[in-house]
């Protein structure tokens, strides 16, 4: 045997007790070689054990409100572009971005699709706390039920966006429902009954304010709000019932009567930059900027002028000629929300030279108006991550005109002039500590004048916070039409302004993957 | 605006097809204009093309280890063992001076990512002649296949100084990038084969594989997948003896099921994801759980496939034929399903439904000419395969495609339903164009569109009186009917010359960058076709007139014929001379050029495209896809 042959014959032996080993190793192991062990993530299974996690999972219900195609961006885009308030720029030429001023969207547009995807998507995650409270032990029962709540706020305030958006939805209580069961519409009744009874679960057990590390989660405050909300769309759409005025009064008063909130004192400090939760928010959208997408806000940017040079910008949204001249002389709020021209990002914000917003051959006296409501601190230097402007989703004004519109359905004509005049008061302070004439004091009208002043109140008081929108669809058809003609009468231009525009389509998908959903009519 | 794809991605060919074409490259002060912000915002294409860095190093190292041993005359074992290293080192940096850098003052990023995969492959065989009438061979074994995979993803912006692009992270006074993650799988085989040859005529092979997947649910990881085949070589047949015209004569059937597991691992399990929120003033992290819902019982997707060959050859073997046809029924077909987003997920890796292949497949080599020092032979492949989704659970069609991708075509852009094949594009039928004079039958007309003269006429698919997305119907396939290539090589002396066309007749393509291109909206600077648009003056053409208010949807004047024929290759050799060549046994020098020309009538750059990545049920759709390179190879083979 030369050494050569030799060689390989030794390799080979080794080779055996190789092949060997590592088929017994594999047969042996091969059960559990199979079962994957992800290292990169965790599952859901597996996740929820401590009141930690469930406290982690209740806050990650928040992390998609920062989602582009949630408050974010996408449903500034839709809903006040949609309302009476809000003309793209005429320098915006895509038809689909155009889309809601028409009122122009379809089953399959993106304004149709998107509400319904992260809306039902959040739900989900509400459900993840609820559905397993019950399988952790915890220590303070207190914790228990304020997860609870807030759960449960959330799942309301998900679907309150829903109904109002689409009419009667499917009403999915729990993440099993979600996934395995293809229900039909619930009727808009019923949807509003269920998020009456959690937004009242969750009014008795969140806590009255949240500081530190809890900063931005749900309140009994946000419950209130939303439990009046809620009342009051029941009220108009459904049941014009005097108990449901009545519970919206009571709600409303609750909150200005909690002693946590007071007006901000100058009301463009409202929105104003970098402020984490003055006393006028009650529920906003935290945004801390800092550069992080899901940090900051971006909706600054739908009403950003195109022009200024820096950042984004795109100035989906500026207001209709005619609401830009419907406010009342001397209306601090007017100044407060528009602006003409401004300086570049990349200069002081008094620099010498503002630059005059484009287009400047325009329909309005004087520049050409954009709203200023929500300018972060760097001025849209890094629109993409440096939006540190909270998303207001309810603010304490609103409670007084929540308040004001109750009395007034329930006949309580000094009540609601009281409610509104407070607003109204604080608009007249100017800059804090101006002494105005107007808006002047509300006295003395009849019902139905007192309910057109305080849906105007809402306008100018609420304008481009998403409220506009939803003021029109509840108020009813005539309403809707006659407030389009006055407000933005180009909305009815391709033959949209009909009642049936006043809800979304259901998306078309939707309903080829659940076929028990049926269409909205007019679609 | 909206188009934040169509923006965000103007990497390519649309941005510079779509661009403001008024626009100058630099400005006054010779910086870049970054964007065209009249209308949709484009980032300038040349200043992308120039500065903007995206490399991809990519190394692979692969090896592996064999050794066999022969236990008596008969039996052998043997195993391999192999590696197969996969390492990529991307790096990305968009400086300050274009759209891409400038808001974050140059933004950097580092993409690195490794994949080791092993297999071990364990076999017995045995091979013994004169096993009753005939010989047999069997083969039993066990393989094990694992693949590991993780990624680092870092990046940083603002920066200083910008010239160490992404070799200096740490000059970004901004980090918003950091990622990373890892995933495996594993797979395991106990195969089997056994061969059996009688008398050299009757072949017969049996198989037999017990796979297990980790990537599939816990009780449905192991799947057996048996076939068997036998072949009749007819020429050595007796009564084939006396007959002078057949060189070869072989008849093959075969039937088997075939597995298919090549999906993405954790489909089965409810994983979450991270999320990330300002509760607390701070970025707060949680957990959610992910878009894709989970789903316990996914299991394999199988074949069985029926298989009927015929081998010929004639002419002393100068021309000789292969020839298949097959039917394939493929069950529990693997597919990502949109959930409805009412379950909080978007959609869920499903095994859906069946689906039949039927197909034909013609090989013919013939050697043309042999004359002294001179050859010529020809290699024509042609095949025809007829596809069509049998079932699929629950639904009565599931829509796949752009919406998939993100790419909004106001829906999705393939269908798949029963009796059609697998990914039908989808969209809105055109009749034409609205006439001044033509019967409106439309009850509800959207206002500037439906029955307005030069406006494009969609079919009332459902007849409601409506055009709406319910309208929506099958408008092409991106199936040919035939395909193939042929070969020709020409030797003359040391000489080669080999040319290869491939071809595909009646295959659908959607141009949809024509949806921008070509729809007369006004938005984008568009074809210069545009200019023969309709108007009270021009009615004999196909352009639609002016309308900002056209949607940009997938119609089916978009779908165009993307038959073809390519020149896909053409290669010259030159054989050295021994002469030259001192101690090395031969050489070769050659030139290739590859694809060198195209005909077909398709209107975008390349018809054999894909937007949508390979996906069986979303092909042929062009969204501005880069076309093919030309390339050239030159090369010098000298074996030792």
């Amino acid at each position: 045997m030369t050494a050569l042959t030799k060689g390989i014959a030794i390799m080979k032996i080794r080779s055996m007790t190789l092949l060997l080993a590592l088929t017994v190793v594999a047969a042996a192991g091969c059960e559990d070689v199979l079962v994957e062990e992800p290292e990169s993530f965790i599952t859901s299974d597996t996740y929820y054990k401590t009141p930690g996690d469930l406290e982690a999972a209740a806050v990650a219900m928040y992390g998609l409100f920062h989602d582009w195609n949630m408050f974010k961006v996408q449903y500034h885009w839709t809903f006040e572009l949609a309302a009476d308030q809000g003309r793209f720029h005429p320098d915006e030429p895509n038809v689909e971005t155009q889309a809601p001023e028409y009122l122009n969207w379809t089953s399959t547009s993106r304004d149709a699709v998107q509400p319904w995807k992260t809306l039902y998507w959040n739900i989900l995650r509400a459900h993840q706390v609820l559905d397993n409270l019950d399988n952790v032990e915890f220590p303070d029962a207190q914790q228990r039920s304020r997860l609870e709540g807030e759960a449960k706020f959330m799942r309301a305030f998900h679907y309150f966006w829903l109904v109002r958006a689409y009419g009667g939805v499917p009403l999915y209580l729990s993440e099993d429902e979600q996934i395995s069961v293809d229900q039909p519409r619930a009727s808009e009744e019923e949807v509003l009954n269920q998020i009456i009874a959690d937004a009242e679960a969750a009014v008795a057990s969140l806590p009255e304010a949240r500081t530190g590390a809890e900063l931005g989660r749900a309140t009994r405050g946000a419950a209130l709000m939303l439990l009046a909300d809620a009342y009051r769309w029941r009220a108009n759409v459904v049941s014009m019932s005097q108990s449901d005025w009545q519970a919206v009064a009571d709600a409303a008063r609750a909150v200005i009567n909690s002693g946590v909130y007071a007006l901000e004192a100058d009301y463009a400090q409202i929105h104003a930059p970098g402020a984490q939760f003055r006393s006028e928010e009650i529920f906003s959208v935290q945004s801390i900027g800092g550069g992080g997408w899901f940090q900051s806000s971006l909706f600054g940017s739908v009403y950003w002028p195109r022009n200024l040079g820096a950042g984004g910008g795109w100035a989906v949204v500026v207001p209709t000629p005619e609401y830009y001249e419907g406010y009342i002389d001397g209306d601090y709020r007017h100044e407060a929300t528009y602006w003409t021209e401004g300086c570049p990002a990349d200069q002081p914000a008094d620099c010498e030279s503002p630059v005059a917003f484009t287009p400047t051959d325009n329909p309005y006296p004087g520049g050409y108006p954009h709203v200023k409501k929500y300018i972060p601190t760097d001025r849209g230097l890094n629109f993409w991550g440096g939006g540190d402007v909270n998303i207001p989703l309810y603010r304490f004004a609103e409670a007084y005109l929540l308040l004001a519109e109750a009395e007034n359905e329930l006949g309580n004509a000094a009540a609601a002039a009281a409610a509104i005049n407070e607003v109204r008061a604080r608009a007249r302070q100017g800059t804090g500590s101006e002494n105005r004439a107007e808006p002047a004091d509300i006295v003395a009208l009849d019902q139905a004048s007192m309910r057109d002043a305080i849906y105007q109140e809402r306008s100018w008081e609420l304008s481009y916070e998403l409220k506009r929108w939803f003021d029109l669809v509840q108020r009813g058809e005539s309403y809707f039409v006659s407030q389009f003609q006055a407000n933005d009468p180009i909305a009815g231009q391709l033959g949209n302004l009909v009642a049936s525009r006043m809800r979304l389509p259901i998306p078309a998908e939707e309903i080829q993957k659940n076929p028990a959903l049926t269409q909205n009519p007019g679609y | 605006m909206e188009n934040g794809q169509l923006a965000g991605n103007s990497r390519g060919l649309l941005a510079a097809m779509i661009y403001d074409p008024a626009l100058p490259v630099y400005d006054a002060s010779g910086d870049y204009i970054r964007q065209a912000v009249l209308g949709e915002f484009i980032n300038n294409p040349v200043a992308t093309a120039n500065e903007l860095v995206e490399r991809r190093n990519e190394t692979r190292v692969v090896g592996s280890l064999f050794a066999e041993l022969g236990i008596t005359e008969d039996l052998r074992v043997s195993n391999r063992f192999g590696v197969n290293i996969w390492d990529a080192y991307n790096p990305f940096y968009a400086p300050s001076s274009i759209q891409q850098g400038f808001l974050t003052n140059g933004s950097a990023n580092i993409w690195q990512g490794r994949s080791t995969e092993v297999l071990n492959e364990a076999l017995v065989n045995y091979e013994r002649t004169g096993v009753g009438p005939g010989d047999l061979a069997v083969l039993a074994g066990m393989t094990y296949q694992t693949s590991e995979f993780n990624f680092t993803n870092v990046g940083a912006a603002d920066f200083l100084v910008e010239d160490p692009m992404w070799n200096s992270l740490q000059g970004g006074a901004q980090r918003p990038t950091v990622s990373s993650g890892s995933s495996d799988w594993t797979l395991i085989s106990y195969l089997t084969r056994l061969n059996y040859n009688l008398s050299d005529r009757y072949l017969l092979t049996v198989t037999g594989r017990y796979d297990g997947s980790s990537r599939f649910g816990e009780n449905n990881k192991w799947a057996f997948f048996p076939s068997a085949a036998l072949a009749w070589r007819v020429i050595d047949e007796s009564f084939m003896e006396d007959q002078g015209f057949f060189d070869d004569l072989k008849v093959r059937v075969s039937y088997g099921l075939t597995g298919n597991q090549a999906v993405d691992p954790y489909n089965s399990l409810a994983g979450m994801e991270v999320v990330e929120s300002a509760i607390g003033s701070v970025n707060t992290i949680s957990f959610a759980p992910g878009s894709r819902s989970p789903n316990p019982d996914l299991k394999w997707e199988t074949t069985s496939q029926f298989n009927l060959g015929l081998d010929m050859a004639f002419l002393d073997n100068r021309i000789s034929l292969s020839a298949d046809a097959y039917t394939a029924n493929t069950e529990d077909l693997l597919l990502i399903v949109n959930m409805p987003w009412t379950s909080g997920f978007a959609d869920q890796l499903r095994n859906v439904g069946s689906v039949k292949n039927k197909g034909v497949e013609l090989s013919i080599n013939t050697l043309n000419m042999t004359s002294g020092a001179f050859s010529w032979s020809t290699t024509l492949n042609l095949a025809a395969n007829r596809n069509e989704v049998v079932a699929i659970d629950e639904r009565d069609y599931i829509e796949t495609g752009a919406d998939r991708w993100g790419w909004a075509v106001g829906g999705n852009s393939h269908l798949i339903k029963p009796g059609e094949p697998l990914g039908a594009i989808y969209g809105y039928k055109v009749l034409g164009l609205w006439q001044e004079g033509d019967m409106c039958d439309i009850t509800d007309p959207r206002p500037t569109l439906d029955c307005v003269p030069g406006e494009l006429h969609i079919q009332d698919v459902n007849g409601d009186g409506r055009i709406n997305p319910d309208d929506r119907t099958i408008i092409g396939y991106a199936d040919p009917d035939f395909y193939g290539g042929l070969n020709n090589s020409f030797t003359y002396g040391p000489f080669t010359l080999d040319a290869f066309v491939n071809f595909s007749v009646g295959n659908d393509v959607v141009n949809a960058s024509n949806a921008f291109l070509m729809n007369a909206t006004g938005q984008l600077n568009e074809r210069a076709e545009v200019l023969n648009r309709w108007s009270p003056e021009n009615t004999n053409t196909d352009v639609p007139r002016a309308n900002a208010n056209r949607r940009t949807l997938l119609y089916s004047n978009l779908v165009e014929d993307g038959s073809f024929l390519r020149l896909q290759s053409l290669t010259l050799g030159y054989q050295l001379p021994e002469s030259i060549l001192r101690g090395a046994r031969s050489g070769r020098v050659y030139v290739t050029g590859q694809n060198l020309f195209t005909i077909s009538d398709y209107s975008g750059f390349d018809p054999e495209v894909n937007s949508l990545g390979g996906s069986p049920s979303a092909r042929g759709l062009d969204v501005g896809a880069y076309p093919r390179a030309r390339i050239w190879n030159f090369g010098v083979n000298i074996t030792f």
